[in-house]
């Protein structure tokens, strides 16, 4: 086990392009994943710390110690790549003991770790068989147990599920997760997939632009976005830019076009280059049938019904308040209440505990 | 468009090609292994009286010699491109550069230019009076024989013939994602495991067919060997050329241009059996 620390990492490009300076900690037996758009540089500090790439400024350490002088063949870190990267000309077998191989290791053993490390992805008797005749999911599962072989001190994993197809997805998603709480072994996870890192990490790093916007756990990083960014990258999201009218220690009082809503977030003190949004999610808005509704004490907005999105699972509803904004809703389908229609009126109903107020940082467009 | 119809087409679209071939290449060849059994006569050129006579000749110790040089300067050559292109194949195929169009064009300058130029430019660098005699011997180390011998035939045919070499070998080297390599780094291979174990395997396609043309071009050779190799160096084409416009011997000639294209379809055949039996084993075929 191990542990691995990223401080003040930096690459440079060119004059305009630099990812970082970017610092993040993956604990011992965490699996830690970072979240972003392409061009964040979430691969590229990934291959920092694989050796394929030499970071211009800062330092990389596992277990305390910095690896940056060790050459990638080295490093002892286990990559899974995006498109598997198996051996075409070797079996399953030959891939999974190159690296046993390599290191000269005695036939019997070499057999017996390979085939450990087949049954733990479950492809015990494909030994035989090449990659090109493998299903996408099991190339993908003689990748880890390619890495997993040689016990590495830790697994690097670059969006190894983004070629394989949703369903596929969702059950070597568990598959990748129950296998990582079994080992115990220190992850990185690189996804621009939000659903993935949720649904994996203990830890999340969320980058944009080269650096990292917050680090938390999935609960926090949902429920406590620090930047708009984070908050419309992860989860659905109503961002309302807006002004502060009143503020105390049990919340603010806030405007919105020509709606006033209490919030029991106070928001950012001090100024704010960039200008305050207010977050306020989907699923966290309530539709009340008629404005003569009873309802808990709250915002409550007489609103119109403008689109009706039918989800399966999800209703999804978009709504114009009064002299307000326009909401996306999430509701569950299919419950007893009759489901709204377009053009027909309602009232919103926002809790003041679900909005919080983000600020906008300097030199960003907001949303 | 249906099956029977694209069939048709596919005919028509091979028809003319096949027809060049049938009578520039398969009739006059078809002549040559005629010819190479009738008799020979110093005032018709040949009669049409069968005779074993002119192969019976080629199992005199001589033309067994010049065999043996040409399959030789052949395998050598090959063997050499080899070694020299796969660097320069790799390269190629893995830079990045806006000079790669410049590269190219350096790579296959030797085919554009004349043979009989290209070797003149050998003569004044390696000649007795050429300019590394000429060093020597300002330096007092006396004159070294740099030509009319097999090793100079093998450079003068290798300069021309790497571009058949790597052409391939690039092309092959091309399919190999970059991700095999890093994938092979990350599991501790160094870099020439990387070549050897991943790398080389993976470029055979295009060793096996960069080795059949330079092979096959090389154990043709004329004037490469004519002019570097002196008296000393003869080749089966030299022979060739000698009998058919020197001592207008055509049944003999055409023996002779009859081994040669037995050699070069056998060592190809055992060539390719051997390949396709190694990649079988990787699993490549």
């Amino acid at each position: 086990m191990a542990s691995l620390e990223v401080r003040e990492l930096t690459r440079r490009y060119s004059d305009t392009v630099t990812v970082g300076p970017v610092s993040f900690v993956a604990r011992e037996r965490e699996f830690l994943s970072l979240l972003g758009p392409s061009g964040c540089g979430k691969t590229t500090s990934l291959r920092c710390i694989a050796g394929f790439e030499t970071p211009t400024s800062g330092d990389i350490l596992i277990d305390g110690r910095s690896i940056l002088h060790e050459p990638p063949h080295r490093r002892d870190v286990g990559l899974v790549f995006q498109n598997y990267a198996l051996f075409p000309h070797l079996s399953v077998f030959e891939n999974v003991a190159f690296g046993l191989r390599l290191r000269h290791r005695p036939r019997g053993e070499i057999e017996q770790r390979v085939e450990d490390a087949l049954r733990l992805v479950d492809l015990s008797g494909l030994g035989s068989r090449y990659p090109r005749q493998l299903s996408g999911g099991q190339q993908q599962r003689v990748a880890l147990a390619r890495c997993l072989a040689l016990e590495p001190r830790l697994l690097l994993l670059d969006e190894p599920l983004s070629n394989l197809d949703l369903k596929l997805r969702l059950t070597m998603r568990n598959e990748i997760r129950a296998l990582q709480r079994r080992l115990g072994k220190t992850t990185v996870y690189v996804t621009h997939d939000q659903g993935e890192a949720l649904a994996l990490s203990d830890c999340i790093a969320v980058m944009s632009r080269g650096r990292v916007e917050q680090i938390g756990t999935p609960r926090e990083i949902y429920e406590h976005p620090r930047t708009p960014f984070v908050a419309e990258f992860i989860g659905a999201s109503n961002l309302l830019p807006c002004v502060v009218e009143a503020r105390g220690p049990e919340g603010a009082r806030l405007r919105v076009d020509d709606v006033t809503l209490l919030s029991s977030d106070p928001g950012p003190s001090g100024p704010v280059a960039g200008g305050l949004v207010a977050l306020i999610r989907p699923e966290r808005i309530r539709l009340g049938a008629d404005e003569s509704s009873p309802a808990p004490t709250g915002n409550r907005l007489p609103a119109a019904v403008v689109g009706v999105t039918y989800l399966g699972e999800d209703l999804q509803l978009a709504v114009a308040v009064d002299g307000g904004p326009s909401l996306t809703i999430s509701q569950k389908a299919g419950g007893r209440d009759a489901e709204p229609v377009i053009g027909s009126r309602a009232v919103v109903i926002i809790a003041p505990e679900d909005i919080r107020i983000l600020a906008v940082p300097a030199g960003v467009p907001g949303s | 468009m249906t099956p029977g119809s694209r069939g048709l087409l596919g005919v028509v679209f091979v028809l003319p090609g096949l027809l060049v071939l049938i009578v520039a290449l398969l009739g006059p060849l078809a002549l040559i292994a005629g010819i190479s059994l009738m008799t020979y006569s110093p005032t018709k050129i040949w009669l049409p009286v069968f005779t074993g006579a002119n192969y019976a000749r080629l199992a005199d110790a001589y033309y067994l010699g010049v065999t043996w040089t040409t399959v030789k300067i052949g395998l050598v050559t090959t063997g050499v491109c080899a070694v020299l292109g796969w660097p320069v194949a790799y390269f190629l195929a893995r830079v990045r550069s806006r000079w790669l169009g410049l590269y190219m064009f350096l790579l296959v300058t030797p085919l554009m230019v004349s043979s009989v130029i290209r070797i003149f430019g050998w003569l004044v660098i390696l000649g007795r009076q050429g300019l590394v005699n000429a060093t020597l011997r300002g330096l007092g180390l006396g004159t070294v024989e740099l030509l009319g011998h097999a090793p100079a035939v093998v450079v003068g045919l290798v300069e021309l013939l790497l571009p058949f070499m790597v052409l391939p070998l690039m092309a092959a080297i091309e399919r190999v994602p970059e991700s095999l390599e890093e994938a092979a780094r990350n599991l501790g291979a160094t870099s020439w495991q990387v070549f050897r174990r991943v790398l080389l395997p993976l470029s055979v396609p295009g060793l096996v067919s960069g080795s059949l043309l330079v092979y096959s071009v090389a154990i043709s050779a004329l004037v490469t060997p004519a002019l570097m190799g002196g008296r000393k160096v003869r080749m089966l084409g030299n022979l060739v050329y000698d009998e058919v416009l020197t001592s207008m011997n055509w049944p003999f000639a055409s023996s002779l241009a009859v081994v040669l294209l037995c050699i070069t379809g056998a060592v190809m055949v055992g060539y390719l059996r051997t390949m396709q039996r190694l990649t079988a084993r990787g699993g490549m075929a």
